[in-house]
């Protein structure tokens, strides 16, 4: 058994939640060889949606709970293994409250082995009033494996009164087996900081599509999908020749969820050789 | 040692637009955001330029920076840092910009004679270095005994009349209105350059709305700068 994320430190409050998934083929199927799910996260049955990738694996992830809380440490571990496929997605936005000046962190380790295919595709945080929410991701990517990770936050203010999120960061780091760099990605902003960053826009994700060369869709194709949705989005080559890399701003979390959607599409389609169906949410 | 007023000289040297550091060429993402916003006032232009000396100077450009002015002149320490820039440096135009702009600023210094500057080219010249503009400062810098504090305000305040010549080319900004710019800037470059740095300090960024114009900007037809 892999082992789980590193421990954390003890909170007075919020809870510690694991998630392991271990994802194999067989029988010519994507299969969950292992799967260990702390409350309050959920996962579905395994969905196979997609007729022309019947070995495609699909789960939902959910929050039993009602979003992310102060002090929540949260870790997700995913392992695919050779030439196995999955696609793991949340059912909707997650809300995350106040994080009362410790915040929440969630935290994903992720192995893809060599021709495999793993998409992590989670719906935008919603980012309520003093939250405070840290994400980090760490993945081992073979060099003929696919990796495609799109997360992203939008700010909500229920009552309009003006206040903000605390702060939102994110940290994706991705390796290959031997340990060489592909590329990290890290940031972090305050909420009251967020208006110039995103362009008077009050919602933002990326998409890191990390594959070989002849299985990437042309960036203007990401970005142009992206903007049809009412997003504005810019698309570039990864570092180091990893893959392409997908910046999408929108003016609310609906527009946002639909652009990552569309986008993850094109990518898969890309990778994958066929188009996918939709994910019903 | 040099004393602290050629420190101070050579500070001001590096940071005076008239050094052929090859700066002219690169927009910072500017050029992008322009053409995204037609409309940009000079109020949102102003806090435009805070929030990259804000989100991305003082956490990325300034921490590669100060990583480089102590790696002591080590040339492997030096290609580590550039690597690390390069992997962080997610827009394919920041990234060959911030490599070009790095060779320009090393050839001035070669040219004149900067004996650190020389090697530093060969270990671009030979794969050893990617030479990002950020770390080929700091090493050259430190060569050139500039104070470390300083060193940080010429990097800061580059980027800040970077950001304000490039608009002012595109004429987006009048020369006068840059200038008043630039002043309103000078409390925050202080105010950055003033708070600590953490050791193992990562690099760090967030100013997607830069990233997605410049992005976008790759692919016009009709550029005045390279990013």
């Amino acid at each position: 058994m892999r082992s789980l994320l590193p421990s954390y430190s003890v909170s007075e409050t919020g809870r510690a939640a694991e998630a392991a998934l271990s994802v194999d083929l067989a029988g010519g199927r994507s299969v969950l060889r292992r799967q260990h799910v702390g409350y309050p996260l959920h996962v579905t049955r395994g969905f196979y949606l997609d007729a022309l990738r019947p070995d495609l694996l699909t789960l939902y992830l959910q929050s039993a709970s009602g979003g992310i809380y102060a002090g929540d440490r949260i870790a997700l571990d995913v392992v695919v293994a050779r030439d196995a496929a999955f696609h793991l997605t949340t059912q909707a936005a997650t809300v995350v409250h106040d994080g009362r000046g410790i915040g929440a962190v969630q935290r994903q380790t992720v192995n893809v082995d060599t021709g495999a295919f793993c998409a992590i595709t989670t719906d935008p945080y919603v980012l309520f009033p003093g939250a405070s929410l840290a994400l980090e991701t760490t993945a081992v990517v073979a060099a003929d494996a696919v990796l495609c990770v799109a997360d992203g936050f939008a700010m909500h203010d229920p009552r309009a009164n003006g206040r903000a999120f605390a702060e939102v960061s994110s940290r994706l780091r991705i390796v290959r087996p031997d340990g060489r760099l592909l590329l990290q990605d890290a940031g972090r902003i305050k909420g009251d900081q967020l208006h110039d960053a995103l362009g008077a826009r009050t919602a933002s994700a990326s998409l890191v599509l990390i594959a070989p060369t002849d299985r990437l869709p042309p960036p203007q194709t990401l970005h142009q999908v992206a903007d049809e949705c009412g997003a504005l989005a810019g698309a570039s080559a990864a570092p180091n020749a990893a893959g392409l890399v997908l910046r999408i701003l929108a003016p609310d979390g609906g527009a946002l969820s639909r652009a990552m959607d569309a986008a993850f599409h094109v990518a898969a389609q890309a990778a994958l050789g066929v188009k996918l169906a939709r994910r019903r949410k | 040692m040099i004393t602290e007023m050629l420190a101070l000289l050579r500070a001001i040297w590096q940071a005076d637009a008239a050094f052929p550091s090859g700066a002219f060429a690169f927009s910072y993402g500017i050029e992008g955001a322009m053409a995204l916003r037609r409309d940009m006032s000079l109020c949102e232009f102003e806090r435009l330029c805070a929030a990259v000396l804000r989100q991305r100077w003082a956490s990325y450009d300034r921490i590669a920076l100060l990583r480089a002015f102590r790696a002591k002149a080590d040339i492997a320490a030096l290609a580590t840092i550039d690597q690390e820039v390069e992997a962080s440096t997610m827009i394919e135009a920041l990234r060959s910009g911030s490599r070009r702009n790095g060779a320009s600023f090393l050839a001035a210094h070669a040219r004149l004679g900067q004996p650190f500057a020389l090697a530093l080219r060969d270990a671009v010249k030979s794969s050893t270095c990617l030479g990002h503009i950020a770390v080929m400062q700091g090493a050259v810098w430190a060569a050139l005994q500039l104070d470390e504090r300083h060193a940080e305000l010429c990097s800061a305040y580059t980027a800040a009349s970077g950001l304000i010549t490039a608009a002012v080319r595109l004429g987006s900004v009048g020369a006068l209105q840059g200038q008043a710019v630039l002043q309103g800037l000078l409390p925050l470059i202080d105010e950055l350059v003033a708070r600590p740095v953490a050791e193992h300090a990562e690099l760090e960024s967030f100013i997607p709305f830069l990233d997605v114009a410049t992005a976008r900007h790759a692919h016009a037809e009709l550029r005045l700068f390279a990013n």
